[in-house]
């Protein structure tokens, strides 16, 4: 009985599944951000022009990079639960020791 | 030690349904037991609560001397649950999901990647190991289950219906693995509706009925209660009457067919020299209904409320 062992099996399938399925997790966030660099970025940036040096873009881009990364972190955790709770295969991980209230 | 021992567990549905009214029960360690009972009578709701999934609202559960409230780790991973109905990730790959189970008991990754090889291997899975578990056959996807609930070796086996709609020949060899794995000293729990399975497979016996516990003894006792066997003859020639011979009820179903009940005290040879007297000619003989099904209707019909808690 390893607690940290059931973590690391966790984390691991989630990464992977993450990864697997790409195109659904990582190419609609690139395409969404790189829209609002182009329309906010560029097309709006260039009216607002420099405001002591920086450009409209420098101001919005790590803005919008955590808020995808922020917004996607949390809608693959909620479509990796709905999923498991749909498929039932959550009942995998409920009984295995692997929930902290079983220590 | 008993591998599960259950007391006064109850338990009530939010919508008031009373599903297990105060069952005790004890299975022995090594045993091969048999939990039966209609569509409804709490099985799966038993099941459930052993294995973690349902809370129970009052009562004790305990696997192996681990009270399932007190020492909730170590009784979780005495245990091994085959649900009923297919619950693994259809997306994933049969190694990844026995494989990741093992992890979630926390067994290390080297130990696991063997557990998963040489459970898939006895389930004969080794060649599929890389499909992806939504392309496989119904009895395939009821072998992946089996393997992942065998590959943290858990001591005790809880099989609720693995049988429920796969072919014969995959019922028998699901048989002879699970006899396998018991002669190999895992207490298997198994429910079924296929009571010739429970006849031929388990040496004990519980039967559930709307909540209660109506019968737990062992299987060689409750068999040898059934005091009339009922037989299909077939005939070599139709007959238009049906002889009366005393002792036995005889019922004409076709020309050359006759259904007989026959006391257990009596025998058959009776019979079957008074059918000869008739000039009777019988080509075959069968069993009409399984034995243990005879019992299973008289005490589910006979106890609708009567408790042997």
């Amino acid at each position: 009985m390893n607690y940290s062992i059931a973590l690391r099996t966790l984390v691991r399938k989630e990464v992977f599944r993450f990864i697997r399925i790409w195109p659904q997790t990582l190419l609609p966030p690139a395409i969404t951000t790189a829209l609002y660099f182009l329309i906010f970025g560029k097309l709006i940036g260039d009216r607002i022009g420099t405001i002591n040096g920086a450009t409209y873009m420098d101001y919005i881009v790590p803005g919008i990079i955590l808020m995808s990364v922020i917004s996607h972190s949390y809608a693959n955790v909620v479509s990796s639960f709905y999923s498991t709770k749909f498929q039932r295969n959550i009942e995998e991980l409920l009984v295995a020791p692997a929930l902290s209230g079983d220590y | 030690m008993n591998a599960l021992s259950i007391r006064n567990l109850r338990k009530t549905y939010n919508n008031g349904f009373e599903a297990l009214k105060g069952i005790n029960l004890d299975v022995e360690e090594g045993d091969f037991f048999a939990l039966l009972g209609p569509n409804g009578a709490g099985k799966s709701t038993a099941i459930g609560i052993i294995s973690s999934l349902i809370n129970e609202s009052s009562g004790s559960v305990s696997i192996f001397g681990h009270d399932l409230k007190t020492d909730r780790a170590r009784a979780k991973s005495c245990l091994g649950l085959v649900p009923q109905e297919v619950n693994f990730n259809q997306f994933d790959t049969v190694k990844s999901i026995v494989f990741n189970q093992a992890g979630y008991y926390g067994t290390p990754r080297k130990l696991a990647l063997q557990r998963t090889e040489q459970c898939l291997k006895q389930m004969d899975l080794w060649d599929k190991r890389d499909t992806v578990s939504r392309r496989l056959s119904g009895g395939m996807k009821r072998r992946v289950m089996i393997a992942r609930a065998m590959v943290h070796a858990p001591k005790l086996l809880i099989l609720d219906e693995p049988t429920a709609g796969v072919d014969i020949e995959i019922r028998r060899a699901m048989w002879k693995m699970m006899q396998d794995v018991n002669q190999q000293g895992t207490t298997i729990i198994l429910t079924t509706h296929y009571l010739e399975e429970a006849e031929s497979l388990c040496r004990n016996i519980a039967i559930i009925d709307q909540g209660l516990i109506v019968e737990n003894t062992d299987m060689a006792s409750l068999l040898a209660r059934l005091h009339i066997d009922h037989f299909v003859l077939d005939l070599a020639e139709p007959i238009a009457k049906v002889p009366f011979i005393p002792g036995y009820q005889i019922e004409r179903v076709a020309d050359k067919v006759l259904n007989v009940a026959v006391p257990k005290e009596i025998g058959l040879n009776q019979f079957f020299s008074q059918l000869s007297a008739h000039n009777i000619k019988v080509i075959s003989l069968k069993n009409k209904s399984n034995r243990l099904e005879q019992l299973f209707m008289d005490l589910i019909e006979s106890k609708p409320a009567g408790a042997k808690q």
